[in-house]
């Protein structure tokens, strides 16, 4: 797992899917990340996560960004997140999470609409 | 493929072989003439790569054993004739011809096909041994290409006379048989009895090659012959059983062993669909479905191949079948090759059923390790497309720290059986399955190494609908899940996201048993 500091955003790059088998993983390299001096100091406003490599988000990994919500809930954060597949898009859509989450979308999650069940 | 023993030997005619001479000299042509012609063999000459070319074309393919031909000559080269030679006619063995000063040539004159190359001068002793030694060489390339086609030839047969021969069998039986190679060892036959019976019988003569495929011949026409006759079954099979172990082996006179067992399985069906007697014999269980899909064992119980032992009788059980579903039965081969394309059989039987007996484009399938031959007999008019089963599998609670490879377990099915199954439909269809098996597992099975979920999968391809059913011993439990997912959004909530996710990717969701009993259906286009 790769990080990236620019401008006031710091950028988690995640490798692959967001499982219930690699989520304690991501949790604790993000908790390392956000203890960091310079997360702490304030130097950044914006978590993103990079999840252009996941093509699957199941509950754990929803569980881990409302975890994340929380976090940077608490060390006043913006959180971010960049998908490129459609149907972690579309998990992250149908969780509602879009309400506490920015997601920016990549050409190939954004091609079609997404209906969110009634 | 037929492998060729390298030590048959290749009959030798008069003739010590017919070869093409190509110069543009006219002395170095008079010479290579008579130095072939003193050797035996029978030399055509020209001079210049066209004419080699013209005379190729005008003469039927194989009639030349060997082209020895010169390297420079004005025009093209002896090179260019080799490029046209691996067009024509790869099996001819060819000699370049080529002066000292040439010797850079080597490489490039192998590498375009020559087997040999010759330094001019050479001497009357190196001609003869190079020409020898092509001409032998394009005959056993001859015959090894004849042998080929002619097991091709064998395999198409077998192909057409499975199963009585017939493209339209009796009952709606549907079969694939996959030879590993060009003809195999396994057999069908489907036959209505005098009685009115269904009767089919797959069976899997021991070995792979053509000995086997020629014993499997031979016992389809008896069963077909003896059936015909009114015979019953299992003194078919007791017949069998006395040509392995005794009659035989009573003519052992030559050094080929002939196959020593025969593993069978078999369906006599009642004229009705109401029963049927299963036989088996040192082959997988046979499978009865229902029309939700449920896979019950045959329970024949099996028992050694026949051939094993004197006076053997194969393992039979008479059972009542569904009014609608199928019986389906396999041989080895085809639990085998599923294990080694990680998948399950169902998948794979799915994926050769559907395909019909023309199999042979499914690179994955193809790479089989032993023949396949797989039968479904139809209950009540049921179709393959009525919801044949994908997976079904029992897994034990411990196994929930394997999800990933189980999940990887119902991709490979799935792309097995529906390879035109889009990847995202597929994703999703697979995370429902995850949440679900991880629920069935962790709360219905307390993750307890004796405590099993069942999870079955099928495909209701008229409806182009996938069923997914997850059941598990446990209790459930309820929850309003629409009012909990706006809280869940709301307050941020982490509990039952997984069936939150169920929900939203399944077409449609049903629950038995407080949730214990789950029936996911997911529309496919």
């Amino acid at each position: 797992m790769t990080h990236t500091i620019a401008d006031d955003t710091l950028t988690v790059q995640i490798p692959g899917d967001v499982l219930s088998t690699t989520v304690e993983g991501v949790r604790q390299e993000v908790s390392t990340l956000l203890a960091l001096p310079t997360v702490k100091l304030g130097c950044i406003s914006r978590l993103q996560l990079d999840l252009q490599r996941a093509k699957m988000i199941d509950s754990a990994g929803v569980n881990l960004l409302v975890g994340l919500v929380r976090a940077c809930q608490t060390a006043n954060l913006k959180l971010g997140v960049i998908v490129s597949s459609r149907v972690v898009h579309r998990t992250l859509l149908f969780t509602r999470l879009d309400r506490h989450v920015d997601i920016k979308t990549t050409e190939d999650a954004a091609k079609s609409p997404v209906p969110v069940p009634a | 493929m037929f492998v060729f023993d390298a030590n048959v030997a290749v009959a030798e005619p008069a003739v010590k072989g017919r070869v093409l001479g190509v110069d543009d000299d006219a002395v170095a042509r008079f010479f290579l003439e008579q130095g072939l012609g003193d050797a035996g063999f029978s030399a055509s000459m020209v001079s210049s790569v066209d004419e080699a070319e013209e005379l190729l074309m005008s003469h039927p393919p194989g009639t030349f054993e060997c082209v020895v031909t010169d390297h420079q000559m004005p025009g093209r080269s002896g090179l260019e004739l080799m490029a046209f030679l691996a067009e024509f006619d790869a099996s001819v063995a060819s000699i370049m011809i080529a002066g000292a000063g040439e010797k850079s040539l080597v490489a490039e004159t192998l590498r375009s096909g020559a087997i040999d190359y010759l330094d001019k001068p050479y001497s009357q002793e190196a001609l003869e041994s190079a020409v020898s030694k092509a001409v032998h060489l394009t005959r056993r390339r001859r015959a090894l290409a004849q042998t080929e086609a002619e097991t091709a030839a064998v395999g198409e047969v077998q192909r057409r006379l499975q199963a009585g021969g017939s493209a339209s069998l009796p009952g709606g039986v549907r079969f694939c048989h996959l030879p590993m190679r060009a003809a195999g060892g396994d057999f069908l036959n489907v036959y209505r009895t005098p009685q009115g019976q269904l009767l089919v019988l797959g069976a899997d003569v021991s070995g792979h090659d053509l000995k086997s495929a020629f014993v499997s011949a031979y016992f389809q026409g008896i069963v077909r012959g003896m059936i015909e006759k009114g015979t019953a079954i299992d003194e078919i099979l007791a017949f069998f059983n006395r040509c392995l172990l005794s009659d035989w082996m009573d003519r052992t006179a030559s050094e080929v062993e002939l196959p020593t067992s025969l593993a069978l399985c078999a369906a006599l069906i009642e004229p009705d669909d109401s029963a049927a007697l299963l036989f088996g014999s040192g082959s997988p269980d046979p499978h009865i479905i229902d029309a939700q899909g449920t896979v019950s064992p045959g329970g024949v119980g099996g028992g050694p191949p026949i051939g094993w032992f004197p006076n053997q009788r194969p393992a039979s059980r008479r059972t009542a079948l569904p009014s609608r579903g199928w019986i389906v039965m396999w041989t080895d081969g085809l639990e085998e090759h599923a294990g080694n394309l990680q998948a399950s059989p169902w998948s794979l039987a799915y994926a050769l059923l559907d395909r019909n007996t023309s199999a042979h484009n499914h690179t994955a399938i193809d790479r089989a390790t032993d023949d396949i031959l797989v039968t479904a007999i139809p209950l009540g008019g049921t179709v393959l497309a009525d919801g044949f089963p994908i997976s079904d599998d029992l897994i034990s609670g411990e196994r929930v720290s394997e999800i990933d490879s189980l999940q990887r377990f119902w991709q490979r099915s799935l792309t097995l059986a529906l390879p035109s199954l889009h990847a995202d439909r597929q994703t999703e269809i697979l995370l429902c399955l995850r949440e679900a098996v991880i629920n069935a597992l962790v709360h219905g099975c307390a993750q307890r190494p004796d405590r099993f979920a069942s999870v079955r999968i099928r495909h209701l391809k008229r409806q182009e609908r996938l069923i997914c059913q997850i059941e598990d011993p446990g209790d459930g439990h309820a929850f309003p899940w629409r009012e909990y997912r706006e809280r869940a959004a709301d307050e941020l909530l982490t509990e039952h996201r997984g069936l939150s996710l169920i929900r939203a990717f399944s077409t449609e969701v049903r629950s038995e048993r407080n949730g214990a009993h789950l029936t996911l259906e997911f529309q496919l286009n």
